[in-house]
């Protein structure tokens, strides 16, 4: 057998076919620790249909920490070994452009003792057609799409852009975050416009990458106002455990059901009435935090604020993002950003 | 890395426990000589009066090699 392994067709290894593929990677420092697919040459060449005839040598992006080249290959050799499908490959072609963006900080979000991991939120045609979940127990297993293209993307973080654990990434705990994290937007149960197009990219598909910690569970069975729904996401979001908590410009992800949505929805709240209500209600003692933070990353009008204030727990309303994720039942979710970083939205393109 | 990136003679100062990773930093950024001098972890969670301590036992080391490059 003969293993592509770094994305250059030049750079190949010979692999006796009854050898443990797990342990020949782990020799070299590459893997994730789980099973993978030898990436042969005629399997990444099959991978690269899903590209259309795009050059496959072209650099995509630079990663940090190491600043690999991620050339649609390299891409491709990793989303073989994590099981991906050719229709997969522009999505995740598409979300290493998101992880280069400037805003997304990369380099920190690698770097970081935090827990941090790049959520890969899949919108539009491409999550019905490529076969990406965003029903019932949509971050969950069951999906190949939701979890080849999300572990595919932590293969490159560690073969690409170099975030191994100690050298490449210095989280504390780590976190199952980090094994892959990929999920649909609900958009068929979504009341609203989706997401992708509520912070303005008009495409038919696109990827949003929010690097943040794993879902945070908010649970209501009771309520049948918006009110109380979302006073229990603020209690979720409200804490001194985030970064979020001492940097005004951290987001919270809020994955809301479609059953928590729809109650909003019916009551004639849009994405930016509860993300606006959220802004009001998600909020701690100004006194509380600063015993908890002796130094604030608080945008001015934050840091004038008075002991007996509440401040909220991010510095603007559209820090907030608001879309739906799930099936039947009533349970959402908060996913809080590392705090340092911003969500980036981008069309698919192979 | 950055203000000796940009010519600006830098030494950095990492806790041991993440001497590793600023090595490697440096290293991918172009810079593997940068001059690296490591203080007792951790910083986070420690008394100011600590970290002091822990500043005056490397203020020398840090001044001999800043005094080193300009000489």
């Amino acid at each position: 057998m003969t293993v592509d392994t770094t994305g250059s067709p030049t750079d190949l290894l010979e692999v006796d076919d009854d050898a443990d593929l797990i342990e020949v990677l782990a020799s070299h420092g590459w893997g994730d620790g789980l099973p993978v697919v030898a990436p042969t040459s005629e399997r990444v060449g099959a991978m690269l249909a899903g590209c259309n005839g795009h050059d496959p040598e072209e650099v995509v992006a630079s990663l940090p920490p190491r600043f690999g080249q991620a050339t649609r290959l390299a891409i491709a050799v990793n989303a073989v070994m994590a099981g991906c499908l050719p229709d997969h490959l522009p999505v995740l072609v598409s979300a290493v452009r998101a992880l280069a963006h400037p805003d997304l900080n990369l380099r920190g979000v690698n770097a970081t003792t935090h827990c941090v991991a790049p959520l890969l939120v899949v919108h539009g045609d491409v999550a019905r057609t490529a076969g990406y979940h965003g029903g019932l127990g949509a971050f969950g297993p069951g999906s190949r799409a939701n979890a080849a293209t999300g572990r595919a993307l932590r293969l490159i973080l560690l073969h690409v852009a170099g975030a191994t654990p100690g050298d490449g990434d210095a989280s504390t705990q780590g976190g199952p975050a980090k094994f892959g994290f990929c999920v649909a937007e609900n958009l068929e149960a979504s009341p609203w416009t989706g997401y992708a197009a509520s912070v303005g990219v008009e495409a038919p598909s696109a990827v949003t990458i929010h690097c943040g910690e794993a879902p945070h569970n908010v649970h209501d069975m009771e309520s049948s106002s918006p009110t109380g729904i979302l006073d229990k996401v603020a209690s979720a979001m409200a804490t001194t455990a985030q970064n979020n908590a001492c940097i005004s410009q951290g987001e919270y992800l809020v994955a809301l059901c479609p059953e928590h949505a729809a109650t909003c929805a019916d009551a004639g709240w849009s994405r930016g009435d509860v993300a606006s209500y959220l802004f009001q209600r998600a909020r701690l003692p100004v006194g509380e935090l600063k015993r908890a933070f002796a130094h604030r990353a608080w945008t001015p009008w934050m840091q004038s604020l008075q002991d007996g204030e509440a401040a909220p727990m991010t510095g603007h309303p559209d820090n907030i993002r608001i879309m739906v994720v799930g099936g039947a039942g009533r349970h959402s979710s908060v996913i809080p950003s590392w705090g340092m970083t911003r969500s980036v939205t981008v069309p698919v393109e192979p | 890395m950055k203000l000796e990136g940009a010519g600006i003679p830098t030494v950095l100062v990492a806790t041991g426990e993440l001497r590793l990773l600023a090595d490697q930093t440096a290293a991918d950024l172009g810079l593997a000589g940068l001059r690296i001098v490591s203080v007792e972890h951790p910083i986070g969670g420690v008394p100011e009066a600590a970290i002091l301590d822990r500043a005056d036992a490397v203020v020398d080391e840090v001044l001999g090699l800043l005094t080193d490059m300009a000489g």
